[in-house]
């Protein structure tokens, strides 16, 4: 058995999994043979649901489950919706946001230029040249010691000064939330207002996410949804990892999406070329989009997908065998 | 039989036009010196010696293209690839048509040589979403939830969380953790002020190197740096001012120093145009 990720499907096939209804469509349908169909739909964008801007905090307690790719991807992905975003690297002294969108090259000042008077905020902000939606922001560790509590009220002000800036407020604030639930985690999410947890199906991060979880309801997150990345079909089939209803039934948060496991993720990271802009697109990169979708309309999944196998055709397949 | 022949290239122009005629023919030399003559002459011609090679060679081409002009043409075959060749070249323009939104200035946003967010034309970037539920990839079964994506078959599951479930998480997280944000940070031993909620409280050990951290950084002119949209930086232009004042006390300072050097110094060192001195001078130093 084995769980890759989709959305809620249109109303037509009949499985009572309504999307919402908000977004305007415009359908061409073009039937296949036999039983099934491809939908094509174009110029179709999601509608943004809440208030601008949304501030969103991707976190998951372990470290290593995915959060700086789903970060990235996301980033991208709403950047190609043609929504105005901006990611922040909140994981102070061990950035690597920027490598994953591979403009490592061009973060000259970060916040703590700023901070210090250094830079305005928008020589620190780093646009992407692929999808100049897209802009990055790091934060480079102080060469002094801070006030504690201090990360905190500066992210906040970070935060603010987005909003109120020139250029125009932007649609998304994407916060890439260290791992742990020390000071880096307790400054990342003091300006959030939503949650996007990533975990993985293995007991360890579930545990993690969980603590991560209530002390997100906590300090009054209530927003929170859940990724699942890294899902393994063929182990979930022999019954070495948790499906991804397990996990839903242990941790109880809507999911937002199921991510497979797939080599073009590392590859992708080594390139600094995110998995969604690849062509064709490979079944984690689609899952992202879906979730990014989902992300927009605040949307949940209402159904995953459980891998088939196929039947194999013997030799003579008209005798059966 | 007339004027020479330039030489070895025309020949071997010659043998690449003769490709049809025998191997014997187009291996033949033209000795240089000769021009080569052809005359039409009809196929059925006899032909001996030299003039029936040379006949040979003329006739070849032209028996060739009367037995393709004799060969019944499929005319549905040629119409056919006619036709697909429109068709396709027409789909290659309907799709560059459609990419292509707009004037020249959007192919200056394209190349990256204009914002594409200033908003001055805003039908410049075509709106064009590909939509990752109704992928062309994914075909979705409409009697069976059968899903087809990037060669694999999926069945959909529906999700079996509900309402009562959440709730019941929360409350079973909100037993668990208790936490809420600190909001005074003090050193072990330090009393708590009135007014604080002693769970707001961060208590730092006295070996952790913040216990003895003095505040570095002024927050207040932390966050006019913040909020700073235009102008030059504060830290920048305070650095500017330094070195400003610094270049002008230099320069004061140098002014002072050859000021002073010129009243310190004696006066025979002043009379370097070539003066004699004063003779009273001269007559009061004799005496002493």
């Amino acid at each position: 058995m084995v769980v890759v990720a989709t959305g809620a499907l249109p109303a037509p096939t009949g499985l009572g999994l309504g999307r919402s209804s908000s977004s305007r469509e415009r359908r061409r349908t073009r039937r296949s043979s036999g039983q099934i169909r491809a939908v094509l739909q174009w110029n179709r964008r999601p509608e943004l649901a809440g208030s601008r801007p949304r501030v969103v905090v991707v976190t998951s307690g372990k470290g290593g489950v995915g959060k700086t790719t789903v970060t990235a991807n996301l980033g991208m992905c709403l950047a190609r919706l043609d929504f105005s975003v901006v990611a922040i690297d909140a994981d102070v002294g061990l950035r690597n946001l920027d490598l994953l969108l591979g403009l490592e090259n061009r973060v000259n000042y970060t916040a703590m230029e700023v901070l210090n008077g250094e830079c305005r905020l928008d020589q620190a902000l780093v646009r992407d040249k692929r999808w100049t939606n897209l802009e990055l922001l790091c934060i480079n560790k102080p060469r002094y010691k801070m006030p504690m509590g201090f990360g905190g009220k500066a992210l906040t002000w970070l935060v603010d000064a987005l909003k109120q800036r020139p250029d125009g407020c932007p649609d998304f604030i994407l916060i890439d939330c260290p791992a742990g639930i020390d000071a880096g985690f307790i400054t990342a999410i003091t300006p959030a207002n939503e949650a996007v947890l990533v975990t993985t199906p293995d007991i360890t991060s579930l545990r993690d996410a969980d603590r991560v979880t209530g002390l997100l309801e906590c300090d009054d997150i209530k927003d929170i949804k859940m990724i699942v990345n890294r899902v393994r079909s063929d182990m979930i089939k022999g019954e070495d990892m948790m499906s991804v209803l397990d996990v839903q039934e242990m941790l109880g948060l809507p999911l937002l999406g199921v991510v497979p496991e797939d080599s073009e993720v590392i590859k992708s990271t080594n390139r600094g070329y995110p998995l969604v802009l690849k062509k064709p697109p490979t079944l984690a990169g689609l899952a992202l989009e879906q979730a990014a979708w989902r992300l927009v309309e605040k949307d949940s999944m209402k159904a995953v997908l459980i891998e088939e196998t196929r039947p194999k055709r013997g030799f003579l397949p008209f005798m059966g065998g | 039989m007339g004027a020479p022949l330039p030489g070895a290239a025309m020949t071997a122009n010659l043998s690449a036009h003769c490709c049809l005629c025998s191997p014997s023919v187009a291996k033949r030399r033209t000795l240089p010196g000769r021009i080569l003559i052809v005359r039409a002459q009809s196929v059925d011609a006899p032909s001996s010696g030299s003039s029936g090679r040379l006949q040979s060679l003329v006739s070849a081409p032209l028996k060739l293209a009367s037995r393709v002009a004799a060969a019944p043409v499929n005319f549905a075959a040629a119409a056919g690839a006619v036709a697909t060749v429109c068709v396709l070249l027409l789909i290659r323009e309907f799709v560059r048509s459609r990419n292509q939104v707009g004037g020249s200035v959007s192919d200056l946003i394209r190349r990256g040589q204009l914002r594409s967010d200033r908003n001055v034309r805003p039908d410049s970037r075509p709106l064009k979403y590909e939509d990752p539920f109704n992928n062309p990839l994914v075909k979705i079964g409409s009697k069976n939830p059968i899903v087809r994506m990037c060669g694999k078959i999926f069945r959909l599951t529906p999700v079996t969380l509900t309402e009562e479930k959440v709730v019941s998480h929360q409350n079973r997280r909100i037993q668990a953790y208790h936490w809420r944000r600190p909001v005074v940070f003090l050193n072990e031993g330090d009393p708590v002020p009135e007014g604080v909620d002693p769970e707001e409280v961060r208590w730092i050990p006295s070996n952790h190197p913040f216990a003895t951290t003095q505040d570095y950084i002024d927050e207040e002119l932390a966050q006019k740096n913040v909020y700073q949209t235009r102008g030059v930086p504060s830290r920048v232009r305070a650095e500017h001012e330094a070195l400003r004042k610094k270049m002008k006390e230099s320069v004061q300072k140098a002014r002072e120093d050859t000021i002073q050097d010129k009243t310190l110094s004696p006066p025979s060192d002043r009379d370097s145009s070539g003066k004699q001195p004063d003779s009273s001078v001269r007559q009061q130093s004799e005496v002493k």
